[in-house]
């Protein structure tokens, strides 16, 4: 539908993990079930996939600019792994 | 499986053809349905879980586990739509587990009325997801020559003494940071009109946090039927087209279940955003 011109400014993506925590934890009908994940927590898995995010941005950024960076020491899937960011 | 609890997936209205059922979270149990009550016509649908994994303080413990969220996340989606794409499918937030069956009948007749209204209302509908992004350094730049007051602000400092330059530089900068924001506000306003003028609603989200020059700033959700998504991105391509706009970049996510319309908690970041 789009030429790569256009494509430059105009995406369509898949789904993204921050897009499917955006919809699936924060939206979605609240019945209150026996166990429910509270909203306090929502908001502490939000602030940390930020922070992991924008750590991939950083790296990514940094990256670009020809700059080295370590990350063969700490490869982006091992922050993952270890949850860096994940927990707030 | 030790002990089993439910996990609560989100409600349908029985049709004459029964839905193809799969397995659910745990990748061994099948969906199973539970009618509201003998005689009614909605229904949810639910799958065993193990209470190791989903318990209470387990289930709080692992939405800290970065890799354990995301499998499970992208599972829930993947059951919710193929759901969605058999009936028109109400899910429900993710992590809703219910200890036994009675509980579950018992909480289902405080929705029947709210779960009837939705599926009318978003019948035949999907969510398409919709962020517009600027460049600020860009922005920022352009405006130093189009700018008139910029323009002349930027010739001065070229002929002050570095101190006094110094200064005039952080002027400009606030300036100019006003200016675009100034334009992105005005900008929003016009989006959000127009992609309100064509889809069935739409609800404004939060933006995602940046730490590069490329910024989001607007966030929203649009219904639509499920067969004007093409028209739709169309739609939104030429009003990107318009001379004014060409420096905006937008990114379109979806289709999605219509996640972001079963319920009212977004009204209230939508009337802030219009009451600035």
């Amino acid at each position: 539908m789009f030429d790569d011109k256009e494509k430059s400014n105009f995406s369509t993506t898949g789904n993204q993990l921050v897009e499917l925590l955006d919809r699936i934890l924060d939206r979605g009908v609240v019945v209150h079930g026996e166990i429910s994940i509270s909203v306090a927590n929502v908001d502490l898995i939000y602030l940390g996939l930020n922070v992991l995010l924008t750590s991939i941005d950083k790296l990514e950024e940094i990256r670009k600019d020809g700059n080295k960076l370590p990350l063969s020491s700490k490869p982006l899937n091992a922050l993952v792994a270890e949850g860096k960011g994940g927990k707030r | 499986m030790s002990e089993v609890g439910y996990c609560l997936y989100g409600f349908y209205k029985k049709g004459e053809k029964p839905l193809q059922l799969f397995c659910g979270l745990d990748g061994s149990c099948l969906l199973e349905t539970i009618s509201f009550n003998d005689s009614s016509d909605l229904a949810c649908i639910v799958s065993k879980v193990p209470l190791e994994e989903f318990g209470e303080d387990k289930l709080q413990e692992n939405l800290q586990d970065i890799k354990w969220l995301e499998k499970n996340i992208r599972a829930y989606d993947e059951i919710t739509c193929k759901l969605f794409e058999q009936t028109t499918f109400i899910p429900v937030r993710f992590g809703t587990i219910y200890l036994t069956e009675e509980r579950i009948l018992k909480s289902l007749e405080n929705y029947s009325d709210q779960v009837r209204q939705l599926i009318e209302t978003l019948g035949g509908k999907l969510e398409l997801g919709v962020k517009f992004f600027i460049d600020s350094k860009i922005l920022h730049d352009k405006l130093l020559t189009s700018d008139e007051e910029g323009r002349e602000l930027n010739t001065k400092i070229q002929s002050e003494t570095p101190g006094k330059g110094h200064f005039l530089k952080k002027k400009l900068d606030a300036l100019l940071e006003n200016k675009i924001q100034a334009w992105v506000n005005e900008v929003s306003k016009e989006l959000f009109e127009s992609l309100k003028s064509l889809s069935n609603n739409i609800h404004l989200l939060g933006c995602q946090p940046s730490e590069t020059s490329k910024k989001m700033f607007f966030n929203a959700a649009c219904l639509l039927p499920s067969s004007s998504v093409d028209w739709f991105k169309g739609m939104i391509k030429d009003i990107l087209s318009r001379e004014k706009l060409s420096s905006i970049e937008c990114e379109i996510t979806g289709p999605w279940p219509p996640y972001s319309f079963v319920n009212l908690q977004n009204q209230k970041l939508e009337k802030e955003f219009l009451d600035v």
